[in-house]
């Protein structure tokens, strides 16, 4: 089994790539043993691989779910929208930090920067893509239960400017390594949003079947109160070609 | 009946730390008609005398009747018309406005007095003029008359509202002897013809030789009362 | 012989003394109202650019929470068709009202196709829009500023699909020197080969630029736009990030028929404050829940708020500063010229003129030469406002980009209230000094040597 260990970055209320954790190690392991791990069971995979996340949020009295079919190979992913009718046809394609989106109509695509924020539900993209083992600096700071299973909790800070959450609190399974809670904290050290994860699917490779996240909800923690789940179906392993993630194709 | 009565009038000054009394009980009547010198040595009283008797000062005791009212118990507009309407002012440095000529410097006492209407107002200005012979020089600024003319200038303001009583304050000080002379020869005119009284105090003999009555001042004591004593003298004899 | 004309003699005794404080009294007049007339222009160049041409309205009608709510979650603090009607009817039914109009506000990426910055929008309808680019007032104090720097005026290009105007520095961070007018027949290049140094040109060569937002329901959208005009935003701030386009194109961003806000604009701005507080409690009454701010309130106008406080406290300040000057002057000379004719007053007091009409006397000069100043510098305030109006001196102030000519207002009421504040306290100082020397005994007046 070959599996990249780098991660994918998704954005906005759209997806998020994840592949099951390993089994965890039980005495104490290293912070960044822990966050790779973690990592990789929301990682992609060198060749390819496509599923459907179905995204629901709800907040200010209103509810929207949208359909994305996904496909991904390591850094790069292509969604494509498909329901509702109105979003039906555009595109977001992921390469490296820079995020382009395609609409039927427009007259050119627009590029977003990990770094340029929206509002919204923009920010669980943020989270979404979030590589937390290349982006952060790992601590653990002890161990507890959530979700009735034990628990490494760990202390992250960001490593350099280029990453939207200057701190988080992120709780990964001792069994399997997986990530399955995590707070994003503000500088001033408040919860902003938190996440908690799923792992429900299995991706089968030639190397062998690993754990693939199955469900992400994701709350936002201020006055809004928006509660965005994204439920992905199972993961189909297959090759995509390099050029399906070059902006000048997906245009014409 | 006498027209001003100064009944045991008293009065002290107070020079920094010192309390200087500037008159110690004087007593004196001025009577119509009268024509009278005041005469004293410097420091004696007699500025402060004329200014008990003009009712611009007042006494620290005693009482000061002008026809018979007792200026005390007048506000200080009632005393300023009083002034105003009864008693004319000669003073020993004229006192005339620099910017106003003969005519409107006699005219400043009626300018108050609303019941004089505008005519007469100019007619007795006029009058008053002439009575000191300078018809030919109404509009002439006091910078350009002589001490004498200032004088008389004066002498008509003092004239204007008809006063019962005129004072003057060493009328001929500062004027040379021809013009005392005719100083002293217009006031004793206005005085036979308008019955006006006059007291005033100087140093001039020449203006002592001719008044019917000398009130002599010394320390702030009436010390001789020349002409009573005449008259006293006469009525006795 | 009059009083008055005794107090013309008596001023010409002292001519030097009295020619100085003319000239104190002069200068300080002229220097109090070209000061307040600045600030007078300046107030007016404020306001019309927070109300007219930044859009706020006399008085600004939100949905519970909007303004700090509205970008943050638009949903929940957007007025919806219904409350707009209410309020339109409510505005229109209210005489003091001139107009209203409903606005958009938004923030999202403006992109070219290689970059994409973020912008803040608002979104006007044309209309009313045109209607404040006419106002009287807009053009007097911020015609270059309603003016585009090029191209058309929103409400004059219509026929263009998503126009859009954009803030000159905007528009040079996206590249886009030029407008819609001067590109027709272009073609737009689809996707620039954003390394190359020919990528620049192609941006250039086309006013074609996307938006891209997040919608009311949280999605990602974006729309086509076309610059039709480049405009001057009053504030520097703002230079880099303002888009102007039709509440109808971004509502279509946004896909919403919500707006932001109601801008409701006034015949009297000095109505503001009533009319926001007549309006709230006429819709709130009607069930609607609503904020109502006048243009007044720091939290719509800081900008206009914090500067005219500033402003105004300056005024207050200086003002203070001068009237005192002046008066100073004025209580100097009075003071010499009584002391100065001790002896007369004494002369006056005992040809039997009372105390207030000698010292009425002294009032008479004040007021004369107080007046004689006025008018000397009422003149002089013409003289020096016309010299710098035509000089056309221009000058940058805080915050506001590019320079704006410097121009001097005098006005009738700025003059009127000088006046009043200068005569009576030069009035008042004199009487004050002539009163108490009159109050002296009469006898010790006759005798005072001159000071």
């Amino acid at each position: 089994m070959t599996t990249r260990t780098t991660p994918i970055r998704l954005t906005l209320s759209t997806l998020l790539l994840l592949a099951a954790a390993s089994g965890a190690a039980q005495e104490r392991p290293a912070a960044d043993r822990l966050l790779k791990d973690a990592d990789r069971a929301r990682g992609g995979l060198a060749t390819g691989i496509t599923w459907t996340a179905t995204v629901n949020a709800t907040g200010d009295d209103a509810s929207t779910s949208r359909t994305f079919l996904v496909k991904a190979r390591g850094d790069d992913a292509l969604v494509e929208a498909l329901a509702p009718p109105r979003n039906k046809g555009e595109i977001l394609l992921f390469n490296d930090r820079t995020i382009w989106f395609v609409k039927p109509g427009l007259r050119r695509p627009v590029s977003i920067s990990a770094r340029q924020r929206l509002h919204g539900d923009a920010a669980n993209g943020d989270i979404a893509s979030t590589n937390y083992a290349r982006d952060y600096e790992g601590t653990i700071v002890g161990e507890e239960t959530v979700a009735g299973q034990p628990v490494w909790k760990l202390e992250l800070k960001a490593r350099g400017r280029n990453v939207t959450y200057d701190r988080i609190r992120y709780w990964i399974s001792k069994k399997g390594h997986l990530g399955v809670k995590a707070e994003f904290l503000t500088v001033g050290g408040d919860v902003f949003k938190t996440a908690t994860f799923e792992y429900g699917n299995r991706a089968r490779t030639p190397a062998g079947e690993f754990e693939f996240v199955s469900r992400m909800t994701i709350t936002d923690a201020t006055g809004a109160g928006t509660v965005t789940t994204i439920s992905f179906g199972p993961p189909r392993v297959e090759t995509h070609p390099p050029s399906m993630f070059n902006i000048n194709n997906v245009v014409r | 009946m006498s027209f001003v009565r100064l009944d045991n009038v008293q009065k002290t000054y107070r020079l920094g730390e010192t309390l200087v009394p500037a008159l110690r009980g004087v007593t004196l009547e001025l009577h119509r008609g009268e024509f009278t010198a005041l005469v004293g040595a410097s420091g004696s009283g007699k500025s402060t005398l004329l200014n008990m008797v003009g009712c611009i000062d007042e006494p620290d005791a005693g009482a000061v009747l002008v026809e018979n009212r007792d200026v005390a118990h007048l506000s200080d507009d009632e005393r300023s018309r009083l002034r105003n309407e009864k008693i004319g002012f000669i003073f020993q440095s004229f006192n005339l406005i620099p910017v106003l000529d003969v005519y409107e410097n006699v005219e400043l006492p009626l300018l108050i007095n609303d019941r004089i209407p505008r005519a007469e107002r100019h007619d007795r200005v006029l009058q008053a003029i002439r009575d000191v012979e300078l018809a030919d020089y109404v509009r002439h600024l006091p910078d350009k008359l002589s001490g004498g003319q200032r004088q008389r200038v004066a002498i008509a303001r003092a004239l204007v509202t008809s006063p019962l009583l005129i004072l003057a304050d060493e009328p001929t000080a500062n004027l040379d002897s021809a013009t005392t002379g005719r100083i002293i020869d217009l006031m004793l005119g206005l005085n036979e013809t308008r019955k006006v009284t006059f007291f005033f105090s100087t140093h001039d003999e020449k203006l002592m030789s001719r008044v019917a009555r000398i009130v002599q001042i010394s320390d702030g004591r009436i010390t001789a009362d020349e002409g009573t004593v005449r008259r006293t003298a006469e009525a006795g004899a | 012989m009059n009083a008055w004309r005794l107090a013309v003699r008596n001023l010409r005794r002292n001519r030097r003394r009295n020619a100085a404080t003319l000239l104190a009294i002069t200068l300080g007049y002229a220097g109090l109202v070209l000061f307040g007339g600045y600030i007078a222009r300046i107030e007016l160049f404020l306001r019309t650019n927070t109300v007219y041409l930044q859009h706020g309205g006399h008085v600004s009608v939100y949905a519970e929470g909007g303004l700090e709510g509205a970008l943050a979650r638009p949903a929940r603090h957007s007025l919806d068709p219904a409350a707009q009607q209410r309020v339109l009817e409510a505005a229109a039914a209210d005489p003091r009202v001139a107009f209203a109009a409903r606005y958009m506000r938004g923030m999202g990426l403006a992109g070219n196709g290689c970059r994409t910055v973020p912008f803040v929008a608002t979104g006007v309808e044309p209309e009313p829009f045109g209607r404040i680019l006419r106002h009287p007032d807009v053009q007097y104090v911020s015609a270059e500023f309603a003016r585009p720097v090029r191209g058309r005026p929103l409400p004059d290009a219509s026929e263009v699909e998503g126009a859009v105007g954009v803030a000159t520095g905007l528009a040079r961070l996206l590249n886009k020197p030029r407008v819609h007018d001067e590109v027709r027949g272009v073609p737009v290049t689809l996707l620039p080969d954003c390394g190359t140094p020919e990528a620049g040109e192609q941006i250039a060569a086309d006013a074609n630029i996307q938006l891209a937002a997040v919608t009311f329901g949280g999605a990602l959208s974006a729309i086509d736009g076309e610059i039709v005009n480049l405009f001057q935003t009053p504030s520097a701030e703002t230079q880099d990030q303002t888009i102007l386009t039709t509440l109808g194109t971004l509502q279509r961003l946004y896909e919403t028929d919500a707006v932001t806000y109601v801008g409701v604009f006034l015949h009297d701005p000095g109505r503001a404050a009533a009319v926001a507080g007549d309006l709230a409690e006429r819709l709130r009454a009607g069930g609607l829940r609503v904020d109502v701010y006048p243009f007044t309130d720091s939290r719509v106008s800081p900008h206009y708020v914090g500067a005219m406080g500033f402003l105004g406290s300056l005024l207050v300040f200086v003002g203070t500063l001068v009237t005192a000057v002046v008066i100073l002057g004025v209580l100097n000379s009075v003071t010499l010229t009584v002391y100065e004719r001790t002896r007369e007053i004494g002369t006056f007091r005992a040809l039997g003129w009372r105390r207030r009409q000698v010292a009425a006397l002294f009032l008479r000069e004040a007021v004369l030469l107080s007046l004689a100043g006025l008018v000397c510098g009422a003149l002089l305030t013409l003289v020096v406002a016309t010299a710098v109006n035509s000089a056309n001196i221009r000058f940058q102030p805080p915050g506001i980009p590019g320079d704006i000519q410097l121009v001097l207002w005098p006005l009738p009421g700025v003059y009127a209230t000088v006046a009043l504040l200068l005569l009576p306290l030069a009035s008042l100082v004199t009487w004050g000094v002539a009163r108490r020397r009159v109050r002296g005994r009469t006898a010790d007046l006759l005798t005072a040597t001159a000071a």
